[in-house]
């Protein structure tokens, strides 16, 4: 599987479309999460395998589709007359109803009948619409965080397939000394970075990274988990463009970040 | 990236697909969009195991090249 000390493009590229079988992939896996190398190589072949979804054949429906649809609303609609028929018949009063006499009894327990089940039809289709209503809200929350991941997909391909992005080793500090990390960075598209396995955090505290400019105080770039934007341990930040950088920063800060850094710092780098 | 840019990659993306030999458009496709392992592959199509891999590898070569 691997070349070397590192997995090879190849098995990286096939995890990455999901085309490795369970057992292979989590070999690969395991190696990934203790190799930055290739952990970064993998976000890249994800990010690649991310936009391969654009290259779906666009399928235009049957011709014939509309015309379908609107015969099953005509048809739903003339279902719904013929039910709602018998009740514009109580309406006046019962004029239209023949006088059955002795059989006039017959004919209200079938008219209650309908109503009660009509009033049960009514109900089922009133709870339906209650439930599609709620479907049709869930759908929209999940189209709208696809657009939101699709503008970070954006961002990431931006960065990591621009010519002139440079790259930044960052060393871990203090606790954080056995952990490394990697920032990509580019003036004119963005930052992203890479940073390995960091020390869980109490649920008050949040990892904030940091773009030291070489003028000025530091700019907060985001947070490390909640809040953040993240595959797996590849994070985009969020960075002024056409800012010249200096060094790039993680600290330890309060749930929700800081507007300038204020606790220890686990991960630092200049350029 | 600009939405003109954008479509741009798309249709370049879709023009790609296009032109792959029609063996490596159907690995490509069976393993992103259907899902499928690159074992199942080899056995829907019959084809050796190695050959699958080399498919993949070389449609992902030449959709990268359009991402630059």
């Amino acid at each position: 599987m691997s070349n070397g000390e590192h997995i090879r493009l190849e098995e990286l590229e096939l995890l990455a479309l999901g085309a490795l079988p369970e057992d292979e992939a989590a070999a690969v896996q395991a190696h990934v999460s203790g190799c930055g190398e290739c952990a970064l190589k993998l976000a890249q072949e994800r990010g690649c395998a991310a936009v391969l979804a654009f290259a779906a054949k666009q399928e235009k429906p049957a011709g014939t589709i509309k015309a379908e649809l609107m015969a099953r609303i005509r048809a739903n609609r003339e279902s719904e007359e013929r039910l709602a028929l018998p009740a514009r018949l109580r309406a006046d009063g019962g004029a239209a109803l023949p006088r059955l006499g002795a059989r006039g009894n017959w004919w209200n327990w079938v008219l209650a009948t309908a109503a009660v089940a009509l009033a049960l039809v009514s109900f089922g289709l009133s709870w339906q619409n209650r439930r599609m209503a709620a479907e049709l809200q869930k759908e929209r929350q999940a189209a709208d965080t696809l657009i939101r991941d699709r503008e970070q997909i954006e961002k990431l391909v931006g960065v990591l397939a621009a010519p002139d992005t440079v790259t930044v080793k960052l060393a871990g500090v203090g606790d954080a000394a056995n952990t490394s990390g990697l920032v990509k960075f580019n003036p004119k598209t963005g930052m992203v970075l890479y940073a390995a396995e960091l020390p869980k955090l109490p649920a008050d505290k949040s990892y904030q990274m940091w773009l030291v400019p070489a003028n000025g105080a530091p700019i907060n770039a985001g947070l490390l988990g909640a809040g953040g934007h993240a595959w797996g341990n590849l994070w985009t930040a969020e960075v002024p463009l056409n800012t010249q950088a200096k060094a790039f920063a993680v600290t330890i800060e309060p749930a929700g970040g800081m507007p300038q850094p204020t606790g220890p710092k686990v991960l630092l780098g200049a350029t | 990236m600009t939405y003109y840019q954008w479509e741009n990659l798309e249709r370049n993306l879709r023009t790609v697909m296009g032109s792959l030999p029609e063996s490596q458009r159907e690995a490509l496709e069976c393993a992103y969009f259907e899902g499928m392992s690159h074992t199942e592959i080899a056995e829907k199509t019959g084809q050796p195991l190695g050959t699958v891999k080399t498919r993949i590898r070389s449609a992902m070569e030449a959709l990268k090249k359009v991402l630059g």
